[in-house]
This record gives structure tokens, sequence and C-alpha cells, in this order.
């Protein structure tokens, strides 16, 4: 009994010295941080990587409390800091000689790719970013056609931290399709995929330098081959996957030919079903959407006929616009559609038999399209003002004078 | 060890409990002799035992040329009483033969008994009662005027509640009982009353209902109160601490209430009560861990409103003893969990601090319970100038002063807060210790500290017994029937057993069908 | 002291952490390395699995019931004989045990303490087991059963979380290589850490009705099954083709979740939650370690090898696997044939010598 109470006090003894022995190497305390939000990578002209820090500058974090103590936000939110290295892991660390205070990479949100860099392979990113333990995958990959260091250094007005900004921009188009919110982890899948056609979004900055969004970059393995813009990237989204809320603008005819209609697609489904003949490949692409009306052609009245033309030239419109989208990626050679992963998935097989000639299938591959608009709903209105506006010396006419389904 | 000699005296002494009868008695001489017929003999032998006790009282009556000798402590017995039912019908007794058969007939006391040795003429006289002898007698007659002084029944001032009874318990022993009894109107209640403490010889009771209670739980509470020899238990936690299943634990094994319709409930389950003259309180055991996190009031409650301040009390508990631990991790190890406009707000917020966040911690908190310290002790008055002064002002200057972060004072608040939710005011002060152990964790290894240290904790929580009964019954080891009155409470139709744990010999305690309502209306029919 | 007994809901609880605590860890890799897309598949053959160390423990308890897998051994066998048999049991457990340590302790090291030793890390995880298998054995399934619901809010929580980046894209063509790389990949998760479940024999002595036994293993693999394709489909879903490369593919799975601002990186509460089932496994196979280290050598109590035990299970974990590569060796390669012969060999050559002295002693009579 009293031995066994001994023991108890020793062993209790033990356990807190153990936990106790668990010692602080990997302390590091708040104030001891740089905490990283986005790093660019770029490529100077001798083929060394120029790597771009975004550190949140704490000094100058506006807060909520901020404005009372008087001593507010003095600067930018954020600091910038640039390093050169023959690698990207290289650079980071010479980052802990030049700048005080440890490198926190934890927090980092966004990674830019200069535009030479990308045109050379981002693929030697890949390993660090994937096996880091600091950086997560679910980090958003940028592209952008001038430097990164331009990009992290730019102004976000409204949100003071460029990185939270710039992610917000792509997240904001990302809403409409996913394939504009190129996260690391889902360029990673794009990359492994029978295809190998990373998709990557796009920012660039405008003449006022801002951050703008401006499509997506289309990478032939990790090479960058070209870029969309946000109307090509809307008709790739059609190919790929669902897509919601996206607003199609299109042209009246007659009396309100510079004004145009617009449509918002609620949301969109499509298909894509492999052909097997015996020339190749041919793809079948159904698309099926809803839609609303935003706004009529002027001097239109809402009819069962104006609904049916307005899906008609809907449909034609994205059918159009797939198929260009289609013509500039076969030209390109980038088969960012994932026609390989749908023929790989339908038929392993016969992937396997034709998978070394896929480029050249690829660019001479027939694709249809079949589109189905349903617009099932006008919004507010029915018809438009103009087209119940009385006419000079008239009275207001009686009603909407069209007979509505 | 330290305590070795004392356990092995005590162990032996558990094996012949009549050496604790001899060490227990604290009269002189010749404890069961019977008393001397004569009064003067009588007289003589009290004076020497009672000497320098000036608080008796002596009073010699002449009875029609019998002598009678009355004594009694000043302040223990009822004036009115003793004048009115002992004094007045003795002297106006009608002259006819005086013996004690007929004066225990005449008196008018509520309660009167006759006792034959020195040693319960000592007790009854210690108790508050008055002792009349008679020459010729060998006997003498014990008069229960006793009014021991004392507080009258009000609002438990510990556990308050909104809804339900408002009663507590005094440190009358008898009131006590009154109250219980008030509440079980059965004779299966049982009061088994004993004396404890050399010189105290505190009355104390084991309270149970026969029937449910499990026997062997009160053989098992007998046998370690057997064990008591000490000189004087006048309150609940010297009792608690001499009978305890874990002398060493920080965690409470027994569970104090000063409510009777707590204590009821509780031998409603299957449990036992120890109470004790002159404590407040009642002791209830066995007891869980979910116990301390249940208060009066949620049974008071509808059930679906108890579910929900469960939780909250739940999460409250959980909050008093890791708020600060976690906050402290978060800041100096894993900020990686912290959402990132956090850790940008935090950074900038503590910019400047010239502490670590483990100190700035320990000592935030350190001056937090020196706070709660003071204010428990001041008079009320300056108690409220003390909380003033403390919160408002030097927290509001440290801040100022940039000697600690506003988080770290939201932080240690919010424990502070999240300690007052709870219902038992015992087990919240371990919660205060154990805090100040996992923030000197997180500060040495962040949360894989917490959590290796947490799994001792827990370890060493489910290795604990009470009376029997495993410390965290209803999780681990895990009962469906018990667990419907620990995080949530079962509508009383649907909770029909007593919590299995107590292995209690009549498991059902409702046999009520679940309401079924006819859905027809018996007012207004042939209206609609 | 009263006897130790446990429910069936605690061995229950035990056993399905005995094969999840690590198996969360390594096994998502070590399929991955052959198969990805039909990883879902290889979980499915877990019923095999389980089936036979069901059928193993099934006979054991038919053959020699109440008594612990080591007493039966010795009581099949012989005291010299069975006590030889017995020590090669509880050279599996240790290994078994180190193996599971030095797989939480990496898990930990990798992905949370970088700059921590590791033999301090596995310190603070060995004492910890130790105090709780010191304290007996319904207190090792106590802490299962405190942790099983905290698991049961943390885990479904990431998972349902991380649903947001699941495709079932990625799980597509299935079997587009046909059988034979799903069955390789099957081999150790089905053999090795089905047959982890004969652990349980070592507690039959304490349930109540150690027929119940058998029961409780199909139940157990029943779980085991549904949670390991629910998380394959989910890890695959999320992680798809990376999971080839990655080290931890589910932790992916975790640390993919990001939804607005605020929820994301929670990862370091997947890994907490892992690191503690890690411990009752651990301190499940301890316990059974030293259990039968009481048995084999006479001991008066488990708790004389507690501690001391605990510290050689960390100098063990330490010495005995050297890195990472070595643990997916031992597990990959060497654990199949291994286990198949302590934990099917051993077993079956008691119940069948039990068996044929007992009828030898029928047909005395």
């Amino acid at each position: 009994m009293r031995w066994s109470m001994l023991r108890k006090v020793v062993a209790a003894f033990v356990v807190s010295l153990g936990s106790l022995l668990l010692p602080g190497c990997d302390i590091k305390e708040v104030d001891d941080l740089n905490v990283v939000l986005a790093l660019g990578i770029d490529q100077t002209d001798n083929g060394l990587v120029r790597v771009t820090a975004q550190i949140v500058n704490p000094a100058a974090v506006p807060s909520a409390g901020a404005s009372e103590s008087g001593n507010g936000a003095t600067g930018r939110a954020f600091i910038v800091r640039v390093e050169t290295g023959s690698s990207i892991e290289e650079a980071v660390e010479k980052f802990n000689q030049e700048v005080p205070h440890q490198m926190y990479l934890a927090h980092n949100t966004l990674v830019v790719f200069g535009n030479a860099y990308a045109q050379h392979g981002i693929e030697r990113a890949f390993d660090y970013l994937e096996r880091d333990r600091y950086y997560r995958r679910n980090e958003l990959l940028v592209v952008t056609s001038g430097t990164a260091e331009d990009l992290l250094s730019a102004s976000t007005i409204p949100d003071p931290l460029n990185a939270m900004g710039i992610r917000a921009l792509v997240q904001q188009t990302g809403k409409m399709f996913r394939i504009a919110n190129s996260e690391q982890q889902e360029v990673m899948q794009e990359y492994l995929s029978p295809s190998q056609a990373p998709v990557v979004s796009l920012v660039d900055l405008d003449p006022a330098n801002h951050p703008v969004m401006k499509g997506v970059a289309v990478f032939r393995g990790a090479k960058l081959a070209d870029t969309l813009t946000l109307d090509e990237t809307k008709a790739l989204a059609w190919l790929l996957e669902n897509t919601r809320q996206v607003e199609i603008h299109l042209p009246c005819d007659g009396r309100g030919s510079n004004v145009g209609t617009t449509v918002r697609l609620i949301g969109s489904n499509t298909q894509v079903v492999p052909q097997f003949r015996k020339n190749g490949v041919s793809f079948l692409v159904t698309v099926r959407a809803e839609a609303e009306i935003e706004r009529l052609c002027p001097y239109e009245r809402m009819s069962e006929k104006t609904y049916k033309e307005l899906e008609k030239k809907t449909a034609e419109y994205m059918e159009r616009e797939i198929q260009a989208v289609v013509a500039k990626l076969q030209s390109d050679g980038v088969d960012a559609s994932q026609f390989g992963t749908r023929l790989f998935t339908k038929n392993p097989r016969y992937w396997r038999q034709i998978s070394q000639s896929w480029p050249d299938d690829f660019a001479k591959a027939q694709v249809t399209c079949n589109v189905r608009v349903h617009v099932f709903r006008s919004s507010l209105s029915s018809g438009t003002p103009e087209s119940t506006v009385s006419q000079s010396g008239l009275a207001p006419p009686a009603g909407r004078g069209v007979t509505v389904p | 060890m330290l305590f070795k000699k004392r356990g092995t005296k005590t162990k032996d002494l558990g094996n012949h409990p009549e050496r604790i009868a001899g060490l227990v008695d604290t009269s002189y001489g010749r404890p069961d002799e019977p008393l001397p017929s004569r009064v003067e003999g009588l007289r003589a032998w009290i004076e020497a035992e009672w000497q320098h006790c000036d608080d008796l009282l002596l009073r010699e009556v002449d009875v029609h040329g019998t002598r009678v000798l009355l004594l009694w402590i000043r302040g223990m017995v009822d004036q009115a009483r003793v004048e009115e039912g002992v004094l007045n019908p003795v002297s106006t007794l009608p002259k006819r033969r005086t013996d004690i058969g007929h004066l225990e007939s005449v008196l008018h006391t509520v309660h009167v008994r006759r006792v034959k040795t020195r040693q319960e003429l000592n007790a009854a006289v210690s108790d508050g009662q008055v002792v009349l002898c008679i020459d010729g007698s060998k006997e003498a007659l014990i008069l229960d005027v006793s009014q021991p002084p004392g507080r009258t029944i009000e609002k438990a001032e510990i556990e308050p509640t909104i809804l339900g009874p408002q009663e507590g318990f005094v440190e009358n022993l008898e009131l006590n009982i009154a109250l219980l009894r008030k509440r079980i109107r059965s004779p299966r209640f049982k009061v088994e009353s004993m004396r404890i403490g050399v010189y105290s010889k505190t009355n104390l009771c084991i309270l149970y209902i026969e029937g449910i209670t499990k026997p062997a739980l009160v053989e098992e509470a007998h046998q370690r109160l057997r064990k008591i020899s000490i000189d004087a238990v006048n309150d609940i936690n010297k009792l608690r601490e001499l009978i305890s299943d874990a002398p060493y634990t920080l965690f409470p094994t027994s569970e104090e209430t000063e409510r009777p319709d707590r204590v009821v409930a509780g031998l409603l389950q299957g449990r036992i009560g120890f109470m004790l003259d002159g404590a407040p309180t009642c002791l209830k055991v066995p007891t869980q861990f979910i116990h301390f996190l249940t208060a009066a009031e949620d049974y008071y409650m509808h059930f679906t409103l108890t579910l929900f301040i469960r939780v909250l009390r739940h999460v409250a508990y959980w909050a008093s003893l890791l708020l600060p631990s976690l906050y402290v991790a978060l800041l100096s190890f894993n900020q990686d969990l912290m959402p990132t406009p956090l850790l940008v707000t935090v950074a900038s917020q503590h910019r400047g601090i010239p502490f670590p966040t483990i100190l700035e911690a320990l000592l935030m908190m350190g001056a937090f319970e020196v706070l709660r310290e003071a204010g428990t002790r001041l008079p009320r008055a300056v108690g409220q100038s003390v909380s003033i002064v403390g919160t408002l002002i030097v927290g509001d200057a440290a801040v100022r002063a940039g000697l600690v972060s506003p988080g770290m004072v939201i932080v240690v608040a919010g424990t502070g807060v999240a300690s007052f939710a709870l219902p038992a005011y015992g087990f919240v002060n371990s919660s205060r210790i154990i805090q100040f152990l996992f923030v000197g964790i997180a500060g040495l290894a962040g949360l894989v500290g917490i959590v290796v240290f947490g799994l001792i904790i827990v370890t060493h929580l489910v290795s604990l017994r009470s009376f029997g009964v495993p410390y965290m019954a209803p999780i681990a080891p895990f009962s469906w029937q018990d667990i419907k009155d620990s995080f949530f409470r079962a509508p009383w139709f649907a909770n029909t057993k007593r919590p299995g744990q107590y292995e209690t010999l009549d498991s059902v305690s409702n046999r009520t069908p679940a309401p079924r309502p006819p859905n027809k209306s018996h007012l207004g029919e042939g209206k609609r | 002291m009263s006897k130790v007994q446990i429910s069936r809901f605690q061995i229950i609880l035990a056993l399905v952490w005995s094969v999840l605590g690590s198996g969360i860890v390594t096994a998502p890799f070590i399929i991955t390395q052959f198969v990805i897309r039909d990883a879902w598949i290889t979980l499915i053959l877990f019923t095999v699995g389980g089936l036979v160390s069901t059928s193993v423990a099934a006979l054991f308890v038919r053959v020699l019931p109440n008594r612990s897998l080591i007493c039966g051994l010795i009581d099949a066998l012989g005291p010299w004989l069975g006590r030889v048999f017995g020590l090669w049991i509880l050279v599996w457990m240790y290994l078994v045990s180190c193996k599971t340590l030095r797989e939480g302790t990496s898990f930990v090291g990798i992905t949370i303490l970088p700059q921590t030793p590791l033999y301090i890390i596995a310190f603070a995880g060995a004492i910890a087991c130790s105090y709780a298998v010191y304290m007996g054995a319904e207190v090792v399934m106590r802490n299962g059963e405190f942790i099983s619901p905290l698991a049961l809010i943390v885990f479904p929580t990431l998972f349902a979380l991380s649903m947001q980046h699941l495709d079932v894209q990625n799980l597509m063509p299935v079997l587009a290589d046909g059988w034979h790389p799903v069955l390789r990949a099957a081999v150790t998760p089905d053999v090795t850490y089905a047959l982890e479940l004969l652990i349980g024999l070592q507690f039959a002595h304490m349930l109540r009705n150690n027929r119940t036994l058998p029961k409780d293993m199909i139940i157990v693999t029943g779980i085991i099954t549904v949670l390991g394709i629910l998380l394959a489909v989910v890890t695959v879903g999320v992680v798809g083709q990376s999971a080839g490369y990655l080290q931890f593919p589910i932790l992916e799975a975790v640390r993919s979740i990001r939804i607005g601002r605020n929820l994301e990186r929670l990862d370091t509460l997947y890994i907490l939650g892992v690191m503690s089932t890690v411990l009752i496994k651990l301190s499940v196979f301890h316990y059974a370690w030293c259990e039968g280290m009481k048995d084999v050598f006479k001991l008066s109590s488990h708790r004389i090898v507690a501690l001391s035990g605990g510290l050689l299970v960390w100098a063990g974990s330490i010495a005995g696997f050297r890195s990472q590569l070595e643990v997916n060796h031992f597990m990959i390669s060497v654990a199949p044939a291994y286990f198949v012969v302590t934990l099917v060999g051993i077993p079956i050559l008691a119940v069948l010598v039990m068996a044929f002295r007992k009828r030898a002693k029928r047909r005395v009579c």
C-alpha cells in the first residue's frame, strides 16, 4: 500500500519531468517573426532566381483599435524585400542573413511567378513548395506578365495587405469558375494529369499600377505557353467544369446596337464525351445552362419569342467562344481543356495506345458543341422602360400591349 | 516517507475499534461507572470533573425535602424553557413522594431520558441539556432544552439559484436533518449518527436511503469513519481529507453542497451523505467529475435549456483550464494555427512588449489571482474598491504603459469569467492551480506539450475512484444510461433509472409513462 | 485488489485505435506506393484480413478460454516451450511498440516540431504511455474511451471541411491497371494491420465473457473498413495524383482546407489528434507487453516493468528504426511474413496442441 504510494509519487515526478524536458527548441516568439504573406519568383537575366518576400509590417497594420492610440499607421502595411540566389530555397535562406527576425513562411498565401521564370518552367519551384512543411498546398499560384516584384509592391487599396488583396481579386473570379482560382494543389493535379496542362491565373498591373485579374496563363508541362483573356477563360471554364454567375454580353440588332443585352448564367453544367472514330478522336461537349436576364435590348418587349431568341443567341455565342478557345489551344498545343484526361478516364487502355501521339491527335481533334441555355427569369422587369415610354402626343399605353405567356 | 508513522498507527487502530473508544473518551475518572446515588457525592465528582468550567451552572433545589441537583451550560440552553419546563414544575410539585420516575412524568420538556453512567452525563451536559439528579437515584434525567447558538435558515449563499427552493443548510445538525426529512418523508431515509473527534465529540450523521443505496457502500463509509481518531472535526473539509480516496489529487473526489435539495437528489440516486454538526454543508459520495459541472438549477429548468447551459459550462471549464496556455502556445509556438488577419493583429499588438509571452501570462495570471484573493478576504465595502482599482486601473494602466498586451488582459479576464461560471467552488480552485501548470508546459513545448500533459491529466482523472466508482464514470467507462444526466439532461419521463454506476438495489426511479396527450380538445367541442 | 475488468465497448475502441492509431500515419504512404486511384479497393480487402484474425481469435478463445495470449501459450505448450514462444511474441509486441512510437514521433517531428530532437518527443510519448500502463488496463482502456469522442468531433469535422476540394474524377478510371497493384498494395495494410487486431487476445481474460471477443473483432473490422474506405476516397479525391509522392497524404487533405480567410491551416489540430490516438495504441501494446512479461517471467505485477519497459521502447524506437525509410521498409517488406508467422502460426499451434491434449485426456478417461 505504502510502497505503491511511493511509486505513484515517483511516477508522477518522472512524468512531469518528462513533460518539462520536452524543450522549447521550436519556440519562436511572435515578436521575432517576419510573417511572410507572399513570395514572388523572378528570373534574372543571368539565370538566377530573384525572390521577393512580402512581409507584414506590424508597426503599420491598421486595426480597429489603432486609431485611438494615436501613433496609428505609419508607412505601408507590408514590406517588400528581394534576394537573389541560384534556387528559391537559397534565396529564402539569404533573407535570414539580411532581414532582422526570422522569416516565418507558414502564413504564405500567394506565390507569384514572373513571366521570365514561368517561361523557363515553374516545375523548378514545385518540389520545394510541395516538400517544405511551412507551405500549405492551398496557397495561390499566380503568373504575371511583368515581374513578380512589381506586382507584390503594388497597392491593393482598400485591402492594406497586397497578398490578401490579390488573393481576394483572384477569388472573386474563382467564384464564377474554379479554374481561375489556381491553388497549388489544383495546379499540381493538372500538372500530373494525362493532359499535363496546368492553368494558372494571370494578374497584371494596370497603368495606374493596380493589380487586375487579366485571365489565365496556360502551361505546356510546366512551361508558360500562352495567356487567355477573361472572355477566353470563361469559354475554357465551360469546357471544363460547372460555372456559376457568369455574365455574357451580346450585341443587339437595330436601335439598341450601341447598348447590347446582358445575360447572367446562373449555373452551367458541362459534360464532355470522347467519341472514338476511325480517323481519330472527337469530343462532344454538352453544356446546359440556366440564365436570367440582366438587361434587355432597348425597345424590346418581353414575349416568348424574345426568350427563345435570347436563349438561341446566348447558346450560339457560347458555342462560338468555345470553338475559338479550342482552336487557340490547339494551335498552342496545350491541352488545357483536359481532353486527354477525359479520354484516359473513359478508356485507359485506348489512352495507353495513343498517349505517345496525343499532342498531334489533340491538334487534330474535332470538337462538337451542343449548348442549350434556358432563360428562366427576367429579374424585376419584364419589358424595357423604353418599350413602355409614351410616344410624343400619345397617352400612356393601357397595358403591356403584348400578350405575355 | 513522511506519513509513515501516522499511517501505521491509524491502520492498527482500524483493526481495534475498542482502542479507539478508549482514546476518544475524555473524562478523567471511571467513565463507565454508575453515578453515585447521593447528590453530595455526585456534586463533588462533577465539580472535580468540570473544574474551571465557569460556564457550567449548578443549581440545587429542595423539593419537599429531597435534594435535586440541576446542571447545565449557560448559553447552550433556552433559558425560558428551563424556567418554564424544569424549574417551575419542580418547585410547584405537589407534596408527594418525589422520585425520579415521578419527576420524569411531570416535567414538560419535549424529550426526557435517563442516563446511568458518568460518561453519558458528561456528554449530555456538553450537548447543552439540563441534567437533573435526585437524591436516592442512581440515574439522572436528561431534559432536552438545548438551544445552541446559531443562525436561522437562510438562502443558500455559495450555490444560489433563481428558480427552485432557496433554503440552505445552517450550522445546526438537527435543523439540517429536518430540512432533509421534510423532503423525504419515509422511514427508509436513514440517519445514522455517531460521534467523532476525541475532544470535539462532534455529531456526525451518515445519510442514505435503505433499499436504494448499495449496502456495501454504507459499510465502506462506516469502515472509513471508524478509523478516524483526531482531536476535533469541525469542518466538512477535515472529514473529506480524512476519508478521501485519492488524498494527493487536486481534483475533489467528494462533493460538498449547502443545498438540501441537492442532497436529497443525491441520496435518491443511491449515494450517501455525511453531515457534521457545525458544518453548514453536506458531503456527498461517491462523486464523479461530471457532478461538479451540474448546478441545482439544471433540474429546475426545461431540459432543452439545460442542454445549452451544461454545454456552455463544460466549455467554460475547459476554457478556465486551458485558455491562457492555448494563448501562450499560439503566440510562441504554433502561430500557424491562427488565421492570418488575427496573427497580424496580435503581432502588431504584441510589438514592443518587453516580456516573452509566457512571462507576461504568468505575471497577469498571478496578479489576477492576488486580486481575486484580495476581493474574497477583504470586507465587502473595501472589496469593491479593490476590484475596481485592480481590474480597471491597474489593467488599463499596464496596457497603456506597454507592459502587457491587451490580448493577454482579455485572455486572463476571460479565464476568470469562465471560472466564475462554474457552480462548484472547490472544484474551480483546483483548475486555478492546474492552469498554471498548463501555462508552464505551453511555454516549454507549445500545443504538443499541452496535449501530452493533457493526456497525462486525463490518465490521472480516469484512474481516480470515489468510493469505488470510477471518477469519470459516465464518460469513461461509458454508460448510456448514466450519460442521460451529464452533458445534457434527459427529460424526466425519459430518465427512468438511477445511475447504474452506483449499483443501487432498486434501479428504477421513475415509472411514469411518457406524456401522450390525446389529440383532441376537451374544450369547445362542436364549435370548430 | 479486485479483478480487472473491461467492457466490450472499451475493447472495441482500443482495437480500433490499435489499427487506426498509426495506420492513419503510415498506411496511406504504403498503399500509394503501389496504387493511388484504387486505394479504396485495397481497404475493402481489409475485411479479409480482419476475418482471418477474427477466426484465429475465435479458435483461441474456444480452446483456451479465459486466458491471455501468453498465458494460453504457456498452458498449451507447457511451461518451457510455452515460454519460448511467449518470448517470441513478446519480442513482436516490443517491435510493434517501437515502430508505433517511431511512427508517431517522426510524424510529429516532421510536421510541427522540426527543431526538437526526435528522442525528446519520443521520451515524452513513452513516459505518458508508461504512466497510463502503470495505472493499469482499466486506465488504458478508459483513456481510449475519453479520447474517442474528441476524435469523433475533430476528425469528421476536418474531413467534412476538406470535402470542398473533393473531385471524384481523381478516383477514375477504376482498376485501370488491373488487380495486380491493388493486391500488392493490400498486403501491408490488410495483413499487417489486420493481424495487429490480435493484440485483443492479450486482453481476452479481462472481458466479462471472452467468447464475445471474436464478435467484437468483427465489429472492429467493419468500423475500420468503413472508415478506411471513407478516408481513402476523401484523401485521393482531394490530393489526387500527388498522393504518389507525398509522405502523409491524409495530412495533405487536411492541409488543403481553406474556407475564407479564417478557416485554414488546421493541420496542427489533426496532428495533435493523431498524436493522442498513437499514444493510445502505444499504451495498449505496451500494456499487453508488460502483462505478457508478467506471465512469462512470473512477476508479481505488470507495474514492475511499466516504466523501465517504457524506457526500453523509447530506446528501441530510436535505435531500432534509424530513419523513416527503415520504418517503411519494415512495414512493406518484413512485417507481412513476420506477422503471419507470429500471429497466425503460434496461436494456431497452441490451439492444435491444446485440442490434441484435451482429446488425449478424454481418451485416457
